[in-house]
């Protein structure tokens, strides 16, 4: 069998950056810096949408940029490091020592998890637009959560606080709604 | 190790690595001191957390031998995670594995026969003990004759010494009737005529195993079976293929080849062969199996039994204690950086048939380890800074001594992994694994018990505790993540028949940890090169046949 060329772009790997997700891509020995910022979110079927614009900037700083990109949480990975703090307005009370459990229990599960990694899939790209020679028709976006700052700190717990209620059965779709306001006010900041 | 045995066969191998060749005078930079370094001993500020995240014993001398975690995703539930350490580069994982080489026994391959839970493995002891012998000469095992039933002797190299804090702990298990011993370890405490021809030098105790070995005392089949194999001109080493699928014969069941993509250069590629070993690791093998769905393997290939995937085990550990030995305070600092075995305390719970003597099934072992390297751990436990600081630092030099559980975790078919439904896929736009494990009370009975049983054998050996006790590790941090394909006598109820041969598709074997039955508690190398040599013996013979 002849041997083909696999020009499709699959993932971008992303780590969040304030309220964006960023990261570099390489084509054709060219680097380029992405950057996903959303300005909208919405729960649509049950799945969370992010809604903003996706930026390339080449070394000629010319930047290219697709507007009302759509981005669907399809899954997470979840931690195994840190622990998500909540914001001051979803934190709740200090609550007085629980009983300390007869067994011990393993790290980083149930009530100490939260997600790591948010897996994004975005489908209305476009190669002209955004300036590069590859398919772009399906695009994962690979979103690390490792917070630096109050704000990332913050977008963290919302993120992770949204996802176990979309992705955890039974699911809890009117606890991940009441999150979506917070989490947009976010992106505004 | 397949492909060692099968050139030295007189078969054609075609080996193809996902990661880049390895050049160890080039990329093993561990005889350099931190001061040396740009960021002394501890990488880029951030690479870990935005890179390797899940890369845990990767260090910054050591990480070019691990994936980078954006290119290479993976799902889980919320509220349980896994934790999976990957290396793709020739050589793999041997390049910085823990080295402890233990055989099960007749304890381990009929474990339900001894306590009713699960199945036998299709093998017995006395099966696979000459596999042993042959793994362990080959790759030098240094470590005692213990004499043990249930952790049977092998062909050893001389063993290395304990340290004094390990003696002391050793007499403290042996005083409640619990055996000690020296650790059996993968390392060239002398070199044989076999090693050195292939270049293998003893160990220098340099303590840096993990960041590779470039005189290959240690282990790795960059050092020992790889070139084995070239030197038999019949191996061919194409790194950066990374395998999408197993390819099938239209007319037939069987397998044609494999198509790969090629990392840097992203040309789609197939080729054909007579058999295929997949030695992926454990859940990357089980991910290839699973992504080769055809008309005639609809679930993927070895999956009529609706077994692959199921069964995934990962011993665990985190519980054990930590203390000081006070008859070594206050004595000249040694640093300790070359030792590389250790103290073992191995399984001494349920080894009677039919008697279960706790709350939980099966057992744990004890790792242990005493004495302190030039930049001493326990530093970290003393309060404080300054100049008194330092003179408590140095009066424990000797004296710490820590204690880690390594324990069996059941299988279950509800473990298990799959293709994720939600279509996630990695930077070649390959399918990835949805992962699903969490412990079940049995592991926290058994941790429990391991508490209670390492600040036993602390106070027995007079050893003031300073912590005791722990949460169990998450699934996969112990890098010892088995089964999913597992071995059996039944093809409805297994994957592969007892030669790690695929029931479904005969001329696939799959020859790592995704093979095995049960997790036991000891690390699994070992069986797995034993396997390995056995598989390879029966593919050939199945060739000379004509079966294959």
């Amino acid at each position: 069998m002849p041997a083909t060329v696999d020009r499709k772009l699959h993932s971008l790997a992303f780590i969040m950056e304030g309220s964006s997700f960023s990261g570099p891509l390489d084509v054709d020995q060219r680097t380029f810096k992405c950057r996903f910022k959303p300005v909208n979110a919405s729960i649509e079927n049950g799945k969370l949408i992010l809604t903003g614009s996706l930026d390339l900037t080449g070394r000629d700083r010319r930047l290219r940029r697709q507007e009302n990109v759509r981005a669907t949480l399809a899954a997470i990975q979840g931690a195994v490091n840190g622990r998500a703090i909540p914001p001051v307005e979803f934190a709740t009370r200090p609550q007085p020592p629980a009983q300390l459990p007869a067994t011990p229990l393993t790290e980083f599960t149930n009530n100490e998890a939260f997600a790591g990694v948010m897996y994004l899939q975005v489908s209305d790209l476009k190669a002209p637009m955004l300036g590069i020679p590859l398919d772009v028709t399906k695009v994962q976006l690979n979103c690390r959560l490792y917070p630096d700052s109050d704000l990332e700190r913050e977008m963290h717990w919302l993120y992770s606080s949204i996802a176990t209620s979309l992705l955890t059965e039974p699911k809890d779709e009117a606890a991940a709604a009441k999150l979506i306001e917070p989490l947009v006010a976010r992106f505004k900041r | 190790m397949a492909a060692k045995e099968l050139t030295e066969r007189g078969h054609e191998v075609l080996v193809l690595e996902a990661g880049p060749p390895v050049d160890p005078a080039r990329d093993f930079t561990h005889h350099r001191f931190p001061f040396q370094d740009m960021y002394r001993g501890f990488g880029p500020p951030g690479w870990k957390q935005h890179e390797q995240w899940m890369q845990d014993t990767a260090g910054a001398y050591s990480r070019n031998f691990y994936i980078k975690d954006g290119e290479h995703p993976y799902t889980t539930d919320p509220g349980k995670p896994f934790l999976w350490v990957r290396a793709r580069i020739v050589g793999g994982k041997t390049l910085h594995w823990g080295r402890l080489s233990w055989r099960f026994s007749d304890l381990d391959f009929k474990a339900a026969s001894y306590d009713g839970f699960d199945v036998d493995w299709p093998i017995d002891y006395k099966e696979i003990e000459p596999y042993y012998d042959r793994a362990e000469e080959f790759i030098g095992v240094s470590g005692a004759s213990d004499n043990l039933w249930y952790l049977p002797n092998g062909k050893f190299l001389k063993p290395m010494a304990l340290t004094c804090g390990e003696q002391v702990l050793k007499r403290g298990s042996e005083k409640l009737g619990w055996p000690g011993i020296t650790s059996r370890v993968a390392m060239l405490t002398e070199a044989k005529a076999h090693h050195r021809k292939s270049g293998r030098a003893p160990c220098h105790y340099c303590g840096h195993c993990g960041d590779g070995c470039d005189v290959g005392a240690m282990f790795n089949s960059v050092a020992s079976t790889l070139p084995v194999a070239r030197a038999t001109g019949k191996m061919t080493l194409r790194p950066n293929s990374v395998v999408r699928h197993i390819t099938v014969d239209a007319n037939s069941a069987r397998a044609k080849g494999v198509a790969f993509v090629d990392r840097v250069t992203r040309e789609e590629v197939e080729v054909s062969a007579k058999a295929i070993i997949v030695a992926a690791s454990t859940l990357e093998s089980t991910r290839l199996l699973l992504n080769s769905k055809s008309r005639q393997h609809p679930a993927g290939i070895g999956n009529s039994s609706g077994m692959l995937g199921h069964y995934l085990v990962d011993h665990f550990g985190g519980i054990g204690g930590t203390g000081f030995v006070s008859a070594l305070a206050d004595r000249e600092p040694v640093n300790e950086d070359g030792k590389a075995a250790g103290l073992f305390i191995p399984r001494f719970r349920n080894l009677e048939k039919n008697k279960q003597e706790h709350k939980f099934l099966r057992g744990y072992g004890f790792e242990c380890s005493a004495g302190q390297r030039m930049f001493p751990s326990a530093a970290r436990a003393f309060p404080g800074f300054g100049e008194s600081y330092k003179k408590e630092v140095r009066k424990h030099y000797l004296s710490p001594v820590f204690m880690t559980v390594r324990a069996a975790m059941l299988s279950r078919f509800e473990n298990f992994v799959e293709i994720d439904p939600g279509g996630v896929v990695d930077a070649w736009g390959i399918p990835v694994l949805k992962i699903h494990i969490k412990h079940s009370d049995n592991e926290f009975e058994m941790a429990k018990d391991a508490a209670q049983t390492a600040e036993g054998i602390m106070k027995s050996a007079g050893i003031e505790i300073a912590s005791v006790g722990g949460n169990l590790t998450v699934p996969g941090r112990i890098i010892h993540e088995l089964g999913t394909a597992r071995m059996g006598n039944d093809k409805a109820k297994s994957v592969l028949n007892k030669y790690n041969q695929v029931w479904d598709c005969p001329n696939v074997f799959v020859t790592d940890g995704a093979a095995f039955v049960g997790s036991a508690n000891q690390n699994p190398t070992l069986t797995i090169l034993a396997l390995t040599i056995r598989a390879s013996e029966y593919l050939t013979d199945q060739m000379k046949r004509g079966d294959l």
